[in-house]
C-alpha cells in the first residue's frame, strides 16, 4: 500500500506546496525582473556605450508575474462585469 | 377690425394729445380721450381758446359738474373719514420710551443672591450624584477593562506592527500591481524600504532595551507599588481594547429628559385643531395666520407664547379647550397653561408649555419647613404657580375659602397656611376639623381652641367658639375706636396694625379661625343658621380688626356655604371641583365664564387649584406639600417660639373649653319660670339668668339672650304684657312659656331618640 501510493502522495504534496509558494511569490513580489534586460531596464547596443531602453518592460527592469497577471485579468473582468450589472 | 385699430392708434398717440389738438377739425376727436378730464379746465381754455363749439363746450362743463360732485371734499371728510391719517398721531417717541419694559442686564438666576445659590446648589449636587454613582460602579468598571485587557495588549502590538512595516502603504502597493503599473510598483516599495528602517531603528531600541528596563524597574518596586502599576497596565491595556458599541460606562448618571422645542409652527397647528371657526379662517390659505407679537422663549421651566388670538376669540375660548389644545401640542395636559395677560387686550393669549407636568414637576421645600418664623401681617408662602415661582399668600386683612373635592389636597392646603399661622407667634389658632380624620393633629399643640370629628359635640364647640370670637370682635372694635379716640396716629386705617398686634395689653393679636369641612357646620341642622350668620359677620367685619377666617370645604353649595360667606371671602383657592356651580360658587360668579375653571383639572393635579384675590388676576397654585412628621417638626418649633413668646393658651395648656357642658339654655330658662308665668319679657328672664348662674350667663343683655335663643327656635319677638320696676304696665319683647314647653319637649324626646 503505502509503497505504492507514496511516490504519488509526495508528488501531490510537492504540487501543492510549489502553488502555494507561487501564491504566495504572486502576493509578496507581484514583479519579477525583466527577462530581456535582466532587471536593468536598458539594452545595450553593439556598441559598448550605446543604450536604449527596454520596450518590454517600459525600462523599468520589472515585468509583472504571469500568475498576478492571469489573477489581475479575472479579477478586473469580474470588477467590470459587477460594475456593468450595477 | 378698423376701427380696433384706430383705438389702438388713439391710445398710442395719448402723449401728443396737445399736437393733434392743434390741428383743426380734429379736436372733437381728441377730446373724447378719457385722461383728457384730469386737466379738463386747463382743456377747455384751451379748447376755447382754438374757438370750440358752444355746444360741446357745455357737454365738456357738465361732465365736469358730474365728477366735481363725486369729489367733494367737505362731503367726503362728513361721511366717511373714520380713521385718522396715519402721520403726526400715536405717542410720541419720548412717551414710547417712557413706557418701554425695560429688561434686566444680569438674567435672575445670576443677579439674586438666593437664585445664585440655588443654581449652586443645583450644579454641586448634580456632579456629587454622577461622581457617587460612578464610584458605586467603579468594581464594574474595572472588571470590564480587565477582561478587555488582551484585546487591547493585540491591538497596540498589531498597531505597533502594522506601523513599523508601512501598512498604510499597501493597498497603493496592491494596487500599482493590479494595475502591472512596475514603475509606480517601484517608486512606492522604495519608499515602504526606507520607512520600515527608520521604524525599526526607532522601535527596536525601545523592545529590546526600554521594555526589560521597565520590567525590571518595577518589579523591584515595593509589592503595594507593583501591584499598583500592574493593575494601571491592566486597566490602560483594558481601555485600548475597548468596543465602541460597547462602551465600559453604559449609562449616564443623570437622564435628562428630552423636551421639544415649542415653535410657531406647533402652536399654530395646536390652535387650528381647536376648531375655532375664526382661527380656521385666518390659519386658511387666503388667512392672515396668527400674530405672534413677541417672540417664544423660554420662561421658567417651560416655553412661553404670546398669541394675538383673531378678532373674536377670546382667551376663555381657548381656556375651556386646554384639553383639546394639550392635545394638539401632543402635550400632557398638566403642561398646557393658556392664560390671559391682564395688561393686553382680551384676544392676548399667553401659553405657557411646561417641560413636565405639574402635578409630577419637582416643587422646592416649603420655605418654612427647617427654620424661620412667619408674619401674618406679611405674605406667607404656600407654593408654587405653574412656572415654579413662589406664590405667597398676606392672610391678614383677609379671609379664605377652599373648595374643592375630597381627596384632591384640600387640607393638605389648608395646613400649609395654618402651619404658616402658627409659626407667627402671636396668632391666636381656633382649629375644627369636623371630618375626624386628624388631618390637622399636628396643630393641636399649638391652638387655642381644637376640634375633630364630625359628631354634633365638635360641631357645638365650632359653634361655640365662632361666638366667642363674635364678642371678642366687639372688644376688639372698641378698643380699635378707643385707641382712635386717643391717638389717630396708632391706628391710622383703623385697622390691627402689626405694632397694635404685637401689643400683648390690648387684646389685637391676630386670631386665626380655621374649619375644615365647614359645610358639617352650616348645614347643621341645629347650629348651622347661627353658625352662617356668626361666619357671615366675622368675615364682614374682622378682616380690619385682625380676625381670619380660614373655611375648607368639599361641598359647595347653597345649603352647605352660606352666600354671606361666599359672597365676602377675599382669598378663594379652588381645587379640582365637579361643575360651573361648584367652581363659581368658591371663585365668585362667573369666573366659570371668565375661564377660570377648577372643573378642568384633572385627579391626579393634587394640590392644584385656581388661586382668587391673592393677586391681580387668578392664577393657578400648587400648594407646598408638608407630610406629617414635617407638620409636626413645625409645630414643635412654633410651640417652642410661643412658649418663649409666653402666647401658648387654651387648649394648647391643656384647658378643655372644648368638651364644655351642652348648651342647656332652654332648659334653665324654663326652670325659672314660676308655675303661673305664661308669659315674660326678656329683659326679665336675662336679668334672673344671670343672677342664677352667674358664672354662665352673667354677661347676657337682653339683646344677646335673644340671640342665643334664636337658633334653638324660640319666638323672642312676641309682644308681652307685663309691669315694669315702677310698677307700670306696658308691652315688651318677651317670649311665650308655652314656645319654650315645646321646645324642650323636643330637645328632650331628640336626646332619648339619639
Ligand atoms: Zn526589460
Amino acid at each position: 500500500m503505502t509503497p505504492t501510493l507514496s511516490p504519488l502522495a509526495t508528488l501531490a504534496i510537492a504540487a501543492l506546496v510549489i502553488t502555494l509558494g507561487y501564491f504566495a511569490t504572486c502576493v509578496i513580489w507581484p514583479f519579477k525582473p525583466c527577462k530581456t534586460c535582466h532587471g536593468t531596464g536598458k539594452r545595450h547596443a553593439r556598441i559598448v556605450t550605446a543604450f536604449r531602453l527596454c520596450t518590454r518592460c517600459q525600462g523599468t527592469g520589472r515585468r509583472i508575474r504571469i500568475g498576478r497577471h492571469l489573477y489581475n485579468r479575472t479579477t478586473s473582468h469580474r470588477r467590470r462585469r459587477r460594475t456593468r450589472h450595477r | 377690425m378698423i376701427n380696433q385699430h384706430s383705438e389702438h392708434h388713439d391710445h398710442e398717440y395719448d402723449d401728443h394729445r396737445d399736437e393733434q389738438r392743434a390741428e383743426p377739425g380734429e379736436h372733437a376727436r381728441v377730446y373724447e380721450f378719457p385722461s383728457k378730464r384730469e386737466d379738463s379746465t386747463q382743456d377747455k381754455t384751451d379748447y376755447e381758446r382754438n374757438g370750440g363749439t358752444a355746444e360741446s363746450a357745455e357737454r365738456d362743463t357738465a361732465g365736469e359738474v358730474l365728477e366735481g360732485e363725486l369729489v367733494d371734499e367737505d362731503e367726503q371728510n362728513i361721511t366717511s373719514q373714520v380713521d385718522p391719517p396715519e402721520s403726526g398721531r400715536g405717542p410720541s417717541f419720548w412717551e414710547r420710551l417712557n413706557q418701554a419694559e425695560r429688561r434686566a442686564i444680569l438674567p435672575t438666576w445670576l443677579s439674586s443672591r438666593n437664585q445664585l445659590s440655588q443654581a449652586a446648589k443645583w450644579a454641586g449636587g448634580h456632579y456629587a450624584h454622577a461622581a457617587g454613582y460612578h464610584a458605586a460602579r467603579c468594581p464594574v468598571y474595572a472588571a470590564k477593562l480587565a477582561s478587555q485587557a488582551p484585546r487591547g495588549t493585540a491591538r497596540i502590538i498589531s498597531g505597533t506592527a502594522r506601523w513599523v512595516f508601512d501598512a498604510e502603504g499597501q493597498p497603493l502597493r496592491s494596487a500599482a500591481a493590479r494595475r502591472e503599473d512596475a514603475a509606480e510598483y517601484l517608486r512606492l516599495t522604495t519608499q515602504r524600504d526606507a520607512r520600515v528602517r527608520t521604524r525599526l531603528a526607532l522601535t527596536l531600541p525601545v523592545l529590546l532595551g526600554g521594555l526589560p528596563l521597565t520590567v525590571f524597574l518595577v518589579t523591584g518596586l515595593p509589592m503595594l507599588l507593583t501591584g499598583a502599576v500592574m493593575a494601571g497596565l491592566v486597566l490602560a491595556l483594558g481601555a485600548a481594547g475597548g468596543h465602541r458599541d460597547k462602551p465600559v460606562v453604559p449609562g449616564r448618571a443623570v437622564v435628562s429628559t428630552q423636551v421639544a422645542k415649542l415653535t410657531s409652527d406647533i402652536v399654530e397647528r395646536a390652535l387650528a385643531s381647536l376648531g375655532i371657526a375664526e382661527i380656521n379662517k385666518v390659519m386658511g390659505p387666503r388667512g392672515s395666520g396668527i400674530a405672534f407679537p413677541k417672540p417664544i422663549t423660554r420662561d421658567g421651566p417651560g416655553w412661553r407664547a404670546d398669541i394675538d388670538l383673531p378678532h373674536g376669540v377670546t382667551v376663555p375660548d381657548i381656556v375651556e379647550r386646554r384639553e383639546k389644545l394639550a392635545s394638539g401640542l401632543r402635550r400632557p395636559l398638566g403642561c398646557v397653561w393658556p392664560e390671559s395677560d391682564g395688561t393686553e387686550h382680551a384676544g392676548r393669549l399667553v401659553l405657557w408649555v411646561g417641560d413636565q407636568d405639574m402635578a409630577q414637576a419637582k416643587q422646592p421645600a416649603w420655605p418654612l419647613l427647617k427654620k424661620g418664623t412667619a408674619d401674618l401681617f406679611q405674605p406667607v408662602p404656600f407654593g408654587t404657580d405653574q412656572r415654579g415661582r413662589p406664590v405667597a399668600i398676606t392672610l391678614m386683612y383677609a379671609n379664605l375659602l377652599i373648595g374643592a373635592m375630597p381627596g384632591v389636597g384640600k387640607t393638605f392646603a389648608l395646613r400649609v397656611l395654618l402651619l404658616a399661622a402658627a409659626l407667627d407667634a402671636r396668632a391666636e389658632m381656633r382649629i375644627f376639623e369636623l371630618k375626624g380624620t386628624g388631618d390637622l393633629e399636628s396643630l393641636e399643640k399649638v391652638a387655642h381652641h381644637y376640634g375633630s370629628g364630625p359628631d354634633d359635640g365638635t360641631v357645638e364647640a365650632t359653634l361655640e367658639s365662632l361666638r366667642e370670637v363674635y364678642q371678642d370682635l366687639e372688644k376688639r372694635a372698641a378698643t380699635i375706636t378707643r385707641l382712635a379716640r386717643e391717638n389717630k396716629a396708632l391706628v391710622p386705617e383703623n385697622k390691627v396694625t402689626p405694632e397694635l398686634a404685637a401689643r400683648s395689653d390690648l387684646g389685637l393679636h391676630p386670631l386665626v379661625v380655621a374649619v375644615d369641612e365647614c359645610q358639617e357646620l352650616f348645614s347643621h341642622p341645629e347650629f348651622g343658621k347661627e353658625a352662617g350668620e356668626l361666619a357671615t359677620a366675622i368675615i364682614k367685619r374682622g378682616r380690619a380688626l385682625g380676625v381670619i377666617l380660614i373655611l375648607a370645604t368639599q361641598r359647595p353649595d347653597k345649603d352647605s356655604l352660606p352666600t354671606g360667606v361666599s359672597a365676602n371671602v377675599g382669598i378663594r383657592f379652588c381645587l379640582r371641583v365637579m361643575g360651573q356651580m361648584e367652581n363659581d360658587m368658591v371663585l365668585g360668579t362667573s369666573m366659570y365664564k371668565n375661564g377660570v375653571r377648577a372643573s378642568t383639572f384633572t385627579a391626579k393635579d393634587k394640590g392644584i387649584g385656581y388661586l382668587v384675590g391673592n393677586a391681580d388676576d387668578p392664577q393657578i397654585a400648587r400648594s407646598a406639600y408638608v407630610d406629617n412628621p414635617a407638620a409636626d417638626a413645625i409645630t414643635d418649633r412654633a410651640r417652642a417660639a410661643r412658649h418663649a413668646a409666653g402666647t401658648l393658651s387654651g387648649h394648647a395648656l391643656g384647658q378643655t373649653t372644648t368638651d364644655r357642658k351642652p348648651d342647656t339654655l332652654p332648659e334653665d330658662l324654663l326652670s325659672l319660670l314660676g308655675p303661673d308665668e305664661d308669659k315674660v319679657w326678656t329683659e326679665t328672664a336675662a336679668t334672673r339668668l344671670a343672677q342664677t348662674w352667674p358664672e354662665t350667663y352673667g354677661s347676657y343683655t337682653a339683646d344677646q339672650l335673644t340671640a342665643a335663643l334664636k337658633p334653638h327656635g324660640i319666638k323672642t319677638n312676641r309682644q308681652v304684657w307685663g309691669t315694669d320696676e315702677h310698677g307700670h304696665g306696658r308691652n315688651r319683647r318677651g317670649f311665650h312659656r308655652a314656645d319654650l314647653a315645646k321646645i324642650v319637649a323636643e330637645r328632650n324626646r331628640k336626646r332619648e331618640a339619639g
